[in-house]
């Protein structure tokens, strides 16, 4: 109840060391990572399959995923809101149940280190189109 | 003397000439679903497992790859099959093979 007020008052305003994460943030980075996932098959799951000695005519049912990368690159984005606002905007530890998970504070330094590793490996997919030429 | 120059000088243009009956060939292969950024990367890297491949140039657009290949070693067909068996199936646009 103390973080609603917290927030309301904010705005939008960073809590940047407000505590834990909600128990969502787990579900927004599995989310990232799924539908980045998700995302990649179309394009760069055949190259990964090339790569390691895969083959098979079968791999054209990739690529035919290629219309609608953009839907998983948009549910990974907002996937990506979504954890920001669970491990950034989390309540305050003193809100928390003792003894959850949420009442760690490590678990949210661990949150917030594996947000921003996925959010890099996200903005290395967004750009990589941009850079494949250099390897035609 | 001039006579052994010149058998010699056969030998010789008889030894570069050997490597010679395995050509060169050079295929234009049409890859229609190779659309995205990352295809062409996907289809040259296939096509260089093929032996005897020399050169590989794809390109998005248009959607094509110019191969280069020893044709003692490997062929069109084999090449379209590398093609397909990543994904990407390929006809062949134009070539000398």
């Amino acid at each position: 109840m103390k973080s609603d007020v917290v927030q309301a008052a904010s705005g939008i305003e960073l809590k940047a060391d407000s505590g834990p994460p909600q128990p969502g943030a787990r579900v927004g980075l599995v989310g990232i990572v799924a539908a980045g996932i998700a995302g990649s098959l179309c394009c760069l799951g055949p190259l990964v399959l090339v790569s390691v000695g895969i083959s098979g005519a079968w791999i054209s049912n990739l690529t035919l995923l290629e219309p609608y990368k953009w839907i998983f690159i948009l549910a990974t984005l907002g996937f990506m809101v979504y954890a920001w606002n669970k491990i950034y905007r989390a309540p305050l530890a003193a809100d928390c149940e003792p003894g959850t998970l949420c009442a760690l504070p490590q678990t949210n330094r661990r949150y917030r280190a594996l947000f921003w590793i996925a959010s890099v490996l996200v903005a290395l997919m967004l750009i990589a189109p941009y850079f494949a030429p250099l390897f035609y | 003397m001039k006579k052994s120059s010149l058998i010699s000088a056969l030998a010789l243009a008889a030894a570069f000439s050997v490597p010679a009956l395995a050509a060169q060939k050079t295929v234009v292969l049409s890859v229609p679903s190779m659309n995205c950024a990352a295809c062409p990367i996907t289809v040259r890297a296939a096509l260089n497992k093929v032996p005897g491949i020399a050169k590989v140039k794809a390109t998005l657009v248009p959607p094509e790859v110019v191969v280069t290949f020893d044709d003692a070693k490997t062929d069109v067909q084999q090449l379209m099959q590398a093609t397909r068996d990543a994904g990407y199936p390929s006809s062949v646009k134009s070539g000398n093979h």
